[in-house]
């Protein structure tokens, strides 16, 4: 019984010490500045090298063909070691998540490390030092014979360093007196502030991720509706869509009349431009792409419509060199048709194929098998698999980014939290300056100062400024005749 | 109107050129002064490197004067477009010039240094001769850029970012060399750290602002505030290196050397963002 507690008391101990060990190295400056670097180099890699596209990276064949894209194209034989190495992916890969997870761990661990010496900083440490502490220090000065009792000495450097903004802690042994006074103590929190403020974005930014959404591609033809999904209840109408261009050729402009609904209820009518979004209950609504669009009617062989709109002709692809773009109608309803597939040129584009001013018709049956392919000439009907196909002209189409990003705001009040934080530790340094009054004769007295700074702050040029002050001070007093010694 | 900016544009050049020549020219006389005072009384050092008298005042006057001229040309050039330098890089070279020309007379005027201006000067002049090959006519802007008051805050926290950081590279070659020659007639290396560390402390937060509002703008114009697009990237990376540097302070043996190469690299980041259109493809495709 004795040898088992024996062994769990071992067993505690060694889990204790590892994690003492890993609390050490987490809370190490240098592991945060190895681990900067980590995230830096990988960073570089994802500016240098070509990175795939986001829509084919949850797709493996897509994935495939595109590293043999690139291999054919740029890389040669080192594209599928890049891949391997998952720097195609690099912000996706395992070596930028884990870093970036190991980052915020030692921000962490080194923001709390740091509690117990912000807090004393805040408190105030202690205020005697001893003597050694003023004659051995760097940034440390003195001023012998002054004609004035060591108290008034000291009340007159407490009522300078108050003057200068400091807090000054007075504390008298006898005839010795103490001082320790600081500034902008409150600011050393903006650590606090700038480095919880990062944990907060990364978490907002993962958050928004999986609690939001991302439509990159939602196309929706003139005179179209299409549901947003994702349980929102929205559905969005393009009245119209308009692109226009300088005289140059150059995109001046490219705005959609739109109207939201949410069920039947129309809620917002808006028009939706770059740099406008049309924003409804956290859902946003960006102008992304456009492209052209078709009309088209479809009856059955009793007259019946089937089908009666605008279809968006947002599939572009090339065979043999030449570009077309291609729609889908869906025919659920129908028994022995899967789908019905437009496929129109790309504008000004020699199609040997399908020529400008026809529709190539390509129906398919549920199991995605060819059952005709025919031609259909603008504002003429034709009857293919039996059914009256009649293309009534052509159209436009607008392409929206639908996003929905509840984190959003914390990532915004992240980021202003970061930068205030930064503010107050940079531009607001906590300074400290120790302060010792002690008798040299009946009616004399020496006085002793010593400042400290933040790196990067000059000591000296602060203490300098405290001991002219008080020199100035001590002159102007009839009895007096200082004399200082650095 | 466009004349006139071609010749603010060529005087702000020509004045930059005169700046460093006479640079140069005080530089030779004081390292004769400085040789002098050292034969005299062996030891005996320059505090700051200022060159003194007549020359170091010309000196002064002119790069002034080269502030006032790059600040006529991006006027002319605003009044033109109708917005703020943020259309092509010929106008961010302008706009990058202005920042570290002002920057560089702010510091000289706090640390009395004229051979950090110097290094900032010979950045300046070869950014004006890259805006000299690049100057075009005014473009209309694209659908994306019709965003004037948030892209032109976004610059111009870039353009003062850059600016200061150039001095903090400035500072920090010329405290590598220091540091191999010991060269009296340059400021000592102490001055030089802090004038490294007091500019990027003013830049970092330059920095991270121009990204939050680069990021804001992203999210208004593209639907997403962070795209890992290459020059939203190359951003990062810089701001990266500064952070390590702000990090690698606080650590024993990371300060000195260490810290003054992290400062070039972090110039180095500088440059691959700002010439990273010819490079990268990407949503800051422009020229």
């Amino acid at each position: 019984m004795a040898s088992k507690k024996n062994k769990n008391k071992k067993g505690h101990g060694a889990i204790k010490s590892v994690l003492q060990w890993l609390w050490r190295q987490f809370s190490s400056v240098r592991l945060a500045v190895i681990l900067i670097l980590v995230v830096t180099g990988l960073s570089l890699v994802g500016a240098l090298l070509i990175q795939a596209p986001a829509e084919i990276s949850g797709d493996p064949q897509a994935y495939s063909s595109w590293v043999n894209m690139v291999s054919a194209n740029k890389m040669g034989g080192w594209a599928p070691v890049l891949s391997a190495l998952r720097l195609f992916n690099v912000f996706r890969s395992p070596w930028f998540i884990i870093a970036c997870v190991l980052l915020m761990i030692n921000i962490l661990i080194c923001t709390l490390n740091r509690w117990n010496s912000i807090k004393s900083g805040i408190r105030g440490g202690s205020i005697k030092q001893e003597e050694v502490f003023y004659t051995s220090g760097d940034s440390c000065g003195r001023i012998d014979n002054i004609q004035l009792v060591s108290a008034d000495v000291a009340l007159l450097s407490e009522k300078i360093l108050k003057g200068r903004g400091y807090r000054a802690r007075i504390q008298s042994d006898n005839t010795f007196l103490y001082i320790a006074a600081d500034r902008n103590r409150y600011f050393k929190l903006g650590t606090y502030l700038s480095h919880f403020s990062l944990i907060l974005f990364v978490l907002a930014f993962a958050a928004g991720n999986y609690l939001g959404f991302r439509e990159i591609k939602f196309s929706v033809a003139e005179g179209a509706f299409r549901e947003v999904g994702h349980e929102t209840g929205l559905s969005l109408q393009l009245v119209s869509f308009v692109d226009e261009y300088y005289d140059n050729g150059a995109p001046k402009d490219y705005r959609s009349e739109v109207i939201l609904y949410e069920g039947a209820i129309p809620v917002k009518e808006a028009t939706i431009q770059v740099n406008h979004p049309l924003v409804y209950k956290g859902v946003r609504f960006y102008q992304s792409y456009f492209g052209p669009a078709v009309k088209m009617q479809i009856r059955d062989e009793n007259g019946q419509d089937i089908f009666s709109g605008n279809i968006t002709m947002d599939d572009s692809f090339v065979i043999d060199g030449v570009q077309r773009y291609k729609g889908i109608i869906e025919l659920d309803s129908l028994q022995d048709i899967g789908q019905v597939n437009l496929i129109s040129p790309a504008i000004n584009a020699v199609d040997d194929i399908i020529p400008a001013g026809f529709i190539g018709v390509d129906i398919r049956n549920k199991n995605n098998e060819q059952i005709d392919l025919k031609l259909v000439e603008l504002g003429k009907s034709r009857v293919i698999a039996g059914m009256e196909f009649t293309y009534l002209g052509e159209s436009s189409y607008s392409g929206f980014q639908v996003s929905h990003d509840p984190a959003s705001t914390i990532i915004w009040i992240a980021s202003a939290l970061f930068i205030f934080g930064m503010f107050a530790v940079l531009y607001f340094p906590f300074r400290q300056v120790w302060v010792f009054s002690r008798p040299s004769g009946k009616e004399s007295s020496s006085l002793f100062l010593c400042a400290r700074s933040p790196r990067g702050f000059k000591s000296n040029s602060e203490l300098n400024a405290i001991m002219d002050q008080i020199k100035k001070e001590l002159t102007s007093h009839p009895a007096m005749d200082g004399k200082e010694d650095n | 109107m466009s004349g006139l900016e071609s010749i603010f544009l060529t005087a702000s050049l020509a004045c930059v050129i005169l700046v460093l020549l006479v640079a140069v020219f005080s530089s030779v006389i004081s390292r004769k002064n400085s040789r002098a005072v050292i034969d005299k009384d062996k030891g005996g050092r320059s505090a700051t490197g200022t060159p003194s008298g007549v020359l170091s005042v010309s000196s002064k006057i002119l790069t002034i004067l080269s502030l006032v001229l790059v600040t006529l040309t991006l006027v002319f050039r605003i009044i033109q477009t109708g917005h703020g330098p943020f259309s092509n890089m010929y106008e961010f070279a302008l706009a990058y010039v202005w920042g570290i020309i002002a920057m560089v007379i702010i510091f000289e005027w706090r640390y009395k240094t004229a051979s950090v201006r110097n290094v900032g000067l010979i950045v300046a002049l070869l950014l004006l001769i890259f805006a000299v090959v690049k100057h075009s006519t005014p473009q209309p802007l694209v659908p994306a850029l019709q965003q004037s008051t948030l892209l032109s805050v976004h610059v111009a926290s870039a353009v003062f970012a850059y600016g200061v950081f150039t001095i903090s590279f400035g500072a920090a070659v010329l405290f590598l060399i220091q540091n191999r020659r010991s060269l009296s007639w340059l400021p000592d290396k102490e001055t030089l750290d802090i004038i490294s560390y007091r500019s990027v402390i003013i830049g970092f937060p330059l920095l991270t602002l121009t990204i939050v509002l680069g990021a804001i703008w992203a999210d208004i114009a593209w639907g997403k505030f962070w795209s890992w697009d290459p020059k939203e990237t190359s951003s990062l990376v810089t701001w990266l290196i500064y952070a390590v540097y702000m990090h690698a302070r606080l650590m024993r043996g990371w300060k000195d050397i260490k810290a003054a190469i992290i400062l070039v690299a972090g110039f180095g980041a500088i440059l691959l963002t700002f010439f990273g259109n010819y490079i990268f493809t990407g949503l800051h495709a422009y020229n």
